[in-house]
This record gives C-alpha cells, sequence and structure tokens, in this order.
C-alpha cells in the first residue's frame, strides 16, 4: 500500500499491578511511559468488568500513525515488549479485553476521500473479507470477536444511511474531521496470548489492504426494473382518484343566468340598450 | 391516435442498467453508464421534439453541462423531479445510452432515483392524458 497512514486505538483492561500507566482525557491521551509514539487516554464507555478483580483499570491505547507494513510491525512489536515487561508476561496476565472494549482503526490514503469515492458495496465485501480470514484462522475465540463485530457502539451499515451516524461499523465523520476512516468493528475480545494478538493484526493489516485494492477501482451494475406491473396498477389508481375527485356532478355544471343592463352610446345612437349575460 | 387505442393500459417493459465504474488509476471521476429498453426509449422519443436545449448536473462538486431534447410542453410540465433533464439527454433518447460523470458517489444514487421518478411521472402523465388527442404515440404491450 502507498501513501496511506493507519492508526489503531485498543480499549482494554489493564492490570493495575504489573503496569502504572498514566492516561489524560478522552481524545487528549498522554505518552506513555517507555513507548513514547503511544497514547494513553481515559475512554468512559469502557468497563473493567471485574477483570484483574480491584486492580483492573480501563485504558484507551492509541497508537502513532503507520504508514508502512513495517512500520505497523514494528510498532506493535514495541507494545509487546512494554506490556509483556520483554515476554515475562503473557497478554491475559496484562491486559484484558471484555464486551465494552473495541479496537477501532483509522485509514486513509493521500488525496482519496472514501466518502466521496467510495460506493455502498465495497464496505460488506471488505466485513466479508475479514469474517473468512478470522474464521479461517487459528486465533482462539475467534467465533466471541465475529460475535462482537457488530456491536451497539459499531453498528453494521446499512445502504440506506450508512454516512450519518459515528458509532457504526464504518464511521465516515471521522473522515470529515480529518482523522481517516474509522473502521470500528474489529475487537480483541477473548484474546488472551500475544501470538493471537499478533494474528489478529495480521488479518486487520490484510483486509485494509483489501480494502485499499477495492477502494480505487471498481465496477458495480445494477439492473433496475423502472416500473413493473405494480407500479401500473399504483398509477390506475392514482388517476382514478384524480378523475373521481376532480368530476362535478350534472346539477352542479347547471349556472344560475344572472343580467346585467349597460347604457352604451355608440356613435350617434343614444341610449342603444345592451342585455349582457355575464 | 384513436380512443380504442389509449383505452388499452400500456405495460411495456421499462428497464434501465447502472453501471458504476471508478478506476483512480486512470482518473478521478466516477462513471454512470445507463441503458435503457427500447420501450422507455420509444416513449422518450415521442416525447420530446427534434430541437435541443442545455441542461447541467450535479457532479458533487460542480455542475456538468450536457445536451438534451426539448420535452413537449403538456409532457415537461406534469414532470417534477430535479432531476428530469438527464433522462431527455440526447445520446439516451437517440441510442438508448448514457454516461454521466460524476466526482461523488453521492450524486449516484440520486441520479438514478431521479431517473426512475421521471419515468414514472412520465407515464403516469401519458396515460392520464392520452385520451385527449396528444401527440405521444404510446407504444402498447399486454
Amino acid at each position: 500500500m502507498n501513501e496511506v497512514k493507519i492508526g489503531i486505538e485498543i480499549e482494554c483492561v489493564l492490570n493495575g499491578i504489573i503496569h502504572h500507566i498514566e492516561q489524560g482525557d478522552y481524545h487528549d491521551g498522554l505518552p506513555v511511559d517507555g513507548l513514547e509514539r503511544w497514547k494513553a487516554e481515559h475512554d468512559g464507555s469502557l468497563s473493567t468488568k471485574n477483570d484483574f478483580g480491584r486492580w483492573g483499570e480501563c485504558i484507551e491505547i492509541i497508537s502513532p500513525i503507520f504508514q508502512s507494513k513495517e512500520e505497523f510491525q514494528e510498532e506493535l512489536k514495541k507494545f509487546y515488549e512494554k506490556f509483556s515487561k520483554n515476554n515475562q508476561f503473557e497478554l491475559n496476565e496484562v491486559l484484558r479485553f471484555n464486551n465494552t472494549c473495541g479496537s477501532h482503526v483509522h485509514f486513509s490514503i493521500k488525496d482519496f476521500s472514501f466518502d466521496k469515492k467510495v460506493i455502498f458495496a465495497i464496505y460488506p465485501k471488505v466485513r466479508r473479507y475479514f469474517k473468512k480470514k478470522l474464521l479461517n484462522s487459528n486465533i482462539k475465540g475467534k467465533y466471541s470477536i465475529w460475535s462482537h463485530y457488530g456491536r451497539s457502539y459499531a453498528k453494521i451499515i446499512d445502504e440506506n444511511n450508512f454516512k450519518e451516524q459515528r458509532h457504526q461499523e464504518f464511521n465516515f465523520e471521522s473522515e470529515k474531521d480529518g482523522r481517516g476512516l474509522e473502521w470500528r468493528s474489529p475487537n480483541l475480545l477473548k484474546i488472551r496470548t500475544w501470538k493471537d494478538f499478533f494474528a489478529f493484526w495480521d488479518i486487520v493489516y490484510e483486509s485494509l489492504e483489501y480494502l485499499y485494492e477495492i477502494a480505487q477501482n471498481y465496477e458495480e451494475t445494477k439492473d433496475i426494473e423502472l416500473l413493473n406491473k405494480e407500479d401500473f396498477e399504483n398509477i390506475e389508481r392514482e388517476i382514478h382518484a384524480q378523475n373521481e375527485e376532480n368530476f362535478i356532478p350534472l346539477k352542479a355544471k347547471k349556472r344560475k343566468k344572472s343580467y346585467s343592463k349597460l347604457n352604451v352610446k355608440l356613435n350617434n345612437l343614444e341610449g342603444e340598450e345592451i342585455e349582457c349575460v355575464i | 391516435m384513436t380512443s380504442d387505442q389509449v383505452s388499452e393500459k400500456a405495460i411495456g417493459s421499462y428497464k434501465a442498467k447502472f453501471k458504476t465504474k471508478f478506476d483512480k488509476r486512470k482518473n478521478d471521476n466516477i462513471l454512470l453508464s445507463i441503458s435503457i429498453s427500447e420501450d422507455l426509449r420509444k416513449v422518450l422519443k415521442e416525447s420530446t421534439i427534434d430541437e435541443l436545449a442545455n441542461f447541467s448536473y450535479n457532479d458533487g462538486d460542480s455542475y456538468r453541462n450536457s445536451q438534451r431534447y426539448k420535452v413537449k410542453r403538456w409532457v415537461y410540465s406534469a414532470l417534477y423531479d430535479d432531476r428530469r433533464d438527464i433522462i431527455f439527454s440526447k445520446k439516451l433518447v437517440d441510442d438508448g445510452e448514457l454516461d454521466l460523470t460524476f466526482n461523488s458517489v453521492s450524486m449516484i444514487d440520486p441520479a438514478i432515483n431521479g431517473i426512475k421518478e421521471t419515468v414514472r411521472q412520465l407515464i403516469q402523465t401519458v396515460l392520464k392524458y392520452s385520451s385527449i388527442d396528444m401527440t405521444v404515440n404510446f407504444n402498447v404491450e399486454k
């Protein structure tokens, strides 16, 4: 992929015994100690759901902007080194992902607008691609991830109103705000190992590559019957109803005659009387 | 047209094929290719007169100019969709095919819906007023 920008947000519950991360306010994160290009911020929509007991701490970790696959993988590796404390801890010992947590992905292509250039049909294709890759993978808990894909904060988009809301599978408002198209459905629900963590992000990256390809080159054909038999019947009914409405009974058509008299002078004829019917 | 002819109800084949195509490597435009059925083309042909007028349509960023046939007044006055001109485009009436260029996909569905609505109004108008000796010969198939 050329000239792309990718960013990810990882919402999770942190084990406060092992890590202490200072968090900024929502949309005003603070750099993570030892992982300076990443930021941590508070997100009120998250709940610990008793993960790590009283030591559980909800947190949203925001990545830097990645511009290549190498950079994406490199930064995820740094994330792993930081949170596993150089392979001392398995993922589920330091981070957990419950059903309040999502992992949103921001994606943009230079000089390209998803909002302006991409038809609806492309997005279900990306969803199907992601699903196929995920369910064919060896990730444990992959069915949980898929069942959580269309959660209330990432509702599956509908052709008739797919650009009107933020809390849906693809958020176009984010692109208008200059933060790229936001894909809100990926999530790490029940992922417990670093191995599955990396496998998951590989699938996400491959899905973005697929989106990159099909968003910029597509063809769609629709055959539409502009008028079918039912339309004709409706038209006939409408015409019939209009004719009924415009129908004037004979009695009403009978006009009452009225008369008036005008006195006019024409040439030398004085007092000529003309009867007018109005 | 005789009154016997117009008393028959018209159920022709009014279909259209819409192909949306985009290839960023070639250019940044989205192409909407429209092709219509012969029945519909004939109705359009009969609804127009052999004179041209300019019209423009919104491509999402600006307006693009094109040419259409002038439409018989009694027909045109009954069509009120904002995109009614597209369907009387010279190329569509002559060849049954038309390519429209857009800069934003947001304009594609309104264009398709506009065509659909205009066809509905057109046929309704023709059916409604064809008992008067109008000049549209409406092709009848049942």
